[in-house]
């Protein structure tokens, strides 16, 4: 890493709020509402869908940490290049902390009966079904595909302004329209359910993997001709 | 020494319109350059391209001998300090200040300090939250202690009053005296900076007007008064940019150093004549209608 | 900052005078040094090259000679070489003008020079 990437990273560490603590703070305010829930019903399993807070808040601040940072870098003399690479350090890294401690937390409520109560926040059927190396996998790259799609939409915005988004916006609406068309009156359905039948959580975490580098890729694309 | 930046042919369109249209110039080293202009004229997109945070549509760009766009090299040794900055949202003026220092090779920790008690600006404020005139400090604080190569202040001090635009220029000059750089100051302010400036360009509608040492502009144009009649005939001929009426008197102001034989001739008409002062000579030179325009250059 | 440059004339020139006015007024005696360039810079809030620029003229003119590595200093006899110099200028500033007005007003050159020596006396 050259000391500009490495200088890129901690311009991204100074922002401790964005990246670390407004996450936390959400989820955990969801989790311990949860937890009261839990609490005052008796007798009953409670497991929530709390824990996607996390993984929408890794998008919005995809979208956001482009929009705000790239402009500040750029005006301190940083090559788009090094903007980029230190981005992605940063990215990656918060995604397998965060990872941790999600894991963390989810054998923890595994072991205490879901902190006494029976709530089920961290540890959910099927998502962390494997073991503790396979559910960081799972917990990774689906955080590190929600915020790359946000730091693609971001780039694309930096790049073509709000008619690339727009124009974007639009194809993905037709290519939905067509793709569901497929789905119900081409029977593509069928492959589809074959494809995802028996697959565990860990092998669709990996499936995003490639289509995470996908997004990156796009993503230096356009940063590289990219204007403040 | 070579030239910081050559710009050979420069130009930037956007659409139909023309920012900056074939525009060449050089910017020699450790000089304090003016890069003047009304507002509108392409002299922000001129910096903007320099930096490579504009792309040129055309024309040549050279800075430290390379092209700028992605440059290690180049950028390291530039700051660019403009009105328009944006910052993150949650940054506060310690955080900023601190990624300054990270990203600028040449960073002056203690100069940062005595410049932040100078301005008197509190560390740990939110950048959202600074009024207009802090964000402008901030600004300078950066531009002054990243003591890089090649600085370049665009419309440094909006919302400074003039206490403070004082202090700038006296940061910059006694800096630039122990730290000699190439410096670029793009300002409305002509009066306040001229006597600081070594060498001023001007841009007018995307092109360059002048390009030419400061204190050769001074005294390059005089104006005269008197009775219409008389300064009818004393000026035809000659490079007038501006003239008023007032009554039955005008005042013209023509391009051209005074001669000896051209105050006796105007005194012996009994006309007045007063030096035209670097900012006077510019709103002449920019406010002149497009067909005149280039007349006299 | 500031003091009295003067925006509408070259500040080379105007530095150059300003060194000139105080060797004729004795405030820099021969052989004593003259300021350096960032000191008239500072003092005068003006660009470094251009008071570097009103130095050097008047070292073309050997009214002021460098020390190597110590700075500059007005060489002897600058006073009274600088004393023809605006001596020359006195007549073409002063005297020809005053006698454009004078002409203007009807005064004639005898009665000018009247005028001249009774100022003299009563100075």
């Amino acid at each position: 890493m050259n000391s500009s990437v490495k200088s890129v990273v901690r311009m991204h560490m100074k922002d401790r709020l964005s990246w670390f603590y407004l996450p936390w703070c959400i989820m955990l305010s969801s989790f311990v509402i949860n937890l009261i829930l839990a609490g005052t019903m008796q007798e009953e399993q409670l497991v929530t869908g709390g824990l996607a807070s996390i993984f929408i808040y890794m998008l919005v601040s995809g979208i956001v940490s482009v929009q705000h940072t790239f402009p500040f870098a750029l005006g301190f003399s940083v090559r788009r290049r090094d903007y980029y690479s230190g981005s992605m350090v940063m990215i990656v890294a918060v995604s397998l902390f965060t990872s941790i401690l999600l894991c963390l937390l989810s054998y923890i409520e595994d072991a205490s009966g879901g902190w006494a109560v029976e709530l089920y926040f961290f540890h959910i059927p099927y998502i962390t079904d494997g073991n503790a190396l396979q559910q960081l996998v799972v917990f990774a790259s689906v955080l590190l595909f929600m915020y790359l799609l946000g730091f693609a939409i971001s780039s694309l915005n930096r790049r073509f302004g709000k008619m690339g988004l727009y124009t974007a916006a639009i194809a993905s609406l037709v290519l939905g329209t067509l793709f569901v068309y497929g789905v119900i009156y081409l029977e593509w359905w069928k492959g589809i359910f074959d494809f995802f039948d028996g697959r565990s959580a860990f092998e669709v975490g990996l499936l995003l993997l490639p289509v995470s580098i996908v997004l990156s890729g796009i993503s230096y694309a356009l940063l590289r001709r990219s204007t403040v | 020494m070579s030239a910081i930046v050559e710009a050979k042919r420069l130009t930037k369109t956007y659409g139909s319109f023309t920012a900056v249209n074939n525009v060449s110039f050089t910017i020699e080293p450790d000089k304090i350059y003016g890069l003047l202009g009304r507002n509108g004229a392409g002299k922000t997109t001129i910096m903007h391209l320099i930096t490579a945070q504009l792309f040129a549509s055309s024309g040549e760009l050279l800075v430290f001998g390379q092209e700028p766009y992605e440059n290690e090299r180049v950028l390291r040794q530039t700051c660019f300090i403009k009105e328009s900055q944006k910052y993150p949202d949650t940054f506060r003026v310690t955080d900023v200040l601190g990624t300054a220092a990270m990203m600028f090779p040449n960073w002056d920790e203690g100069f940062a300090k005595r410049l932040l008690t100078d301005f008197n600006l509190p560390l740990k404020r939110r950048m959202k939250k600074l009024s207009r005139g802090m964000l402008s400090s901030v600004g300078i604080i950066i531009g002054l202690a990243s003591r890089a190569p090649l600085t370049i202040f665009d419309e440094p001090y909006l919302g400074l009053d003039a206490v403070a635009r004082n202090i700038f220029y006296e940061r910059l000059m006694e800096d630039y005296a122990e730290f000699p750089r190439t410096v670029i100051l793009s300002t409305h302010l002509i009066d306040e900076v001229s006597k600081l400036l070594e060498h001023v360009i001007v841009i007018d509608g995307g092109q360059i007007l002048l390009d030419e040492e400061a204190d050769s502009l001074r005294g390059r144009a005089y104006t005269v008064t008197g009775p219409s009649a008389k300064i009818d005939a004393y000026a035809a001929g000659k490079p007038v940019i501006h003239q008023e009426a007032l009554g039955g008197s005008r005042a013209v102001t023509v391009f051209e150093r005074l001669g000896a034989t051209d105050q006796k001739q105007a005194e012996a008409l009994g006309l007045q004549f007063s030096p035209v002062t670097i900012q006077q000579l510019i709103v002449c030179l920019t406010t002149r209608s497009s067909e005149q325009k280039g007349a006299y250059l | 900052m500031g003091n009295q440059i003067d925006d509408s004339r070259p500040i080379f020139v105007q530095i150059a005078e300003r060194i000139e006015d105080d060797i004729l007024e004795g405030g820099l005696p021969e052989e004593s040094q003259v300021p350096s360039t960032n000191q008239f810079a500072s003092f005068y809030g003006i660009n470094p090259a251009t008071a570097a620029k009103g130095v050097n003229l008047l070292v073309d003119q050997e009214i002021l000679y460098k020390k190597r590595g110590i700075g500059m200093f007005v060489s002897s006899g600058a006073k009274v070489k600088l004393m023809e110099k605006r001596k020359e200028q006195f007549v073409e500033q002063y005297v020809v003008t005053m006698m454009r007005e004078a002409e203007k007003l009807g005064i004639t050159s005898e009665q000018l020079t009247d005028m001249i020596r009774e100022r003299g006396n009563r100075a």
